[in-house]
């Protein structure tokens, strides 16, 4: 053989090394495991935003605005982009449409008061006193999909939330 | 044969061949992405992806996500075109020796040709293995992924950007460079003898 067919096997046989070689040290370290080689390793961070206290009712004409303290209890940074929602009453009428007063943004271990506004189509007391005649309280429904912000990404969820007004409230609030 | 002479020094040195070397040297050595993948608005960032065949980095939600192979996957190519390298140097400034024309390498060409078949079969990967649709190769899109939690489904939508890294022009200008300096090789050397 010529020197150049050596040359030619020399650098075939160092190219299979570099190849080979990297396989060897995969199935040393994974040998008993081998699905394991191809499984992808994450762990997101904890992303928890939860209410807490009711902080109460406001009354503008048209407008009732229910005011909930959250919590970012996660390790992310959350941001309430939006509400789209509608409110239904307890026979699944609806009577006002939901959305949020201003855009939110919790920081992990913040706590941020966030006002959920409804609109109604007349003004809150003659949409809500009817559905008082005989009750203490109204029992309404919100439903529709929450857009939070995470990260740059647009998160959209489901939300129903139950939202109960007693006589008092409403006085109190108007 | 002018021009043979000039590139070669005088038929002693394959200039292409030790340049082409360099420059891939340097680009295996500054482990920098080839190709990036970008996920978020306003600064912020839901995913990252930064590719090369010598490197690899994944993000989602600011926390690293790793698949073992990749890491075996990244060292296979940086021990192949490291030698491609080695054979390339020694061969080009062995020129006038007949036998150093298998030295010279065009690995450093080849890889970037796969690289970017790979990267645009990406996309068609995402979709089988996790729904995901919407991954741009170049440029921007908005990628829209709704997934079950519980009884509730959970839209989510991230503006994605991707752009090919000047790292790869530099990858692939080098790979270039092994055509004419393979050539250059073939003339340069004289005929080995038996």
């Amino acid at each position: 053989m010529n020197k150049t067919g050596i040359v030619k096997i020399t650098i075939m046989l160092l190219d299979s090394l570099a190849i080979l070689l990297p396989i060897a040290l995969a199935l040393n370290q994974y040998g008993q495991n081998i699905h394991k080689l191809f499984t992808p390793s994450y762990e997101p961070p904890k992303i928890d935003i939860s209410p807490g206290r009711f902080l109460g009712f406001r009354i503008e004409d048209r407008n009732l605005y229910a005011t909930f303290e959250f919590m970012n209890r996660g390790e992310v940074k959350v941001i309430f982009e939006s509400l789209n929602a509608m409110v239904y009453t307890s026979k699944g009428t609806p009577v006002a449409s939901a959305s949020l007063s201003r855009r939110i943004s919790l920081e992990p271990g913040g706590v941020e008061n966030v006002t959920f506004k409804l609109a109604f189509n007349t003004t809150v007391w003659d949409a809500l006193t009817p559905l008082l005649l005989d009750e203490n309280s109204v029992e309404l429904k919100v439903n529709g999909t929450l857009t939070l912000g995470i990260l740059g990404s647009k998160v959209i969820i489901p939300v129903s939330l139950p939202l109960a007004i007693s006589r008092f409230e409403l006085e109190l609030a108007g | 044969m002018e021009l043979v002479d000039t590139l070669s020094l005088n038929r002693r040195v394959n200039t292409l061949g030790v340049a082409g070397s360099l420059l891939l040297l340097y680009v295996v050595l500054s482990d920098k992405p080839w190709w990036i993948l970008t996920g978020g608005s306003s600064g912020e960032r839901a995913i990252l992806i930064e590719l090369s065949p010598f490197t690899f980095t994944m993000e989602v939600l600011g926390r690293p996500l790793t698949i073992p192979v990749v890491f075996y996957v990244n060292l296979a190519a940086k021990l192949s075109i490291l030698l491609a390298i080695a054979t390339t140097a020694l061969g080009s400034i062995l020129a006038s020796k007949p036998w150093s024309n298998p030295m010279i390498s065009v690995k450093g060409l080849i890889l970037p040709i796969l690289f970017i078949v790979g990267v645009f079969t990406l996309p068609q990967i995402a979709q089988l293995t996790v729904g995901l649709s919407g991954i741009p190769i170049l440029g921007e899109s908005n990628m829209r992924y709704a997934f079950k939690s519980g009884e509730a489904e959970v839209v989510v939508e991230i503006p994605l950007k991707s752009e090919i890294t000047i790292h790869y022009w530099i990858a692939l200008a080098a790979g270039i460079i092994s055509i004419p300096a393979k050539i250059l090789q073939g003339r340069i050397a004289k005929p080995s003898k038996r």
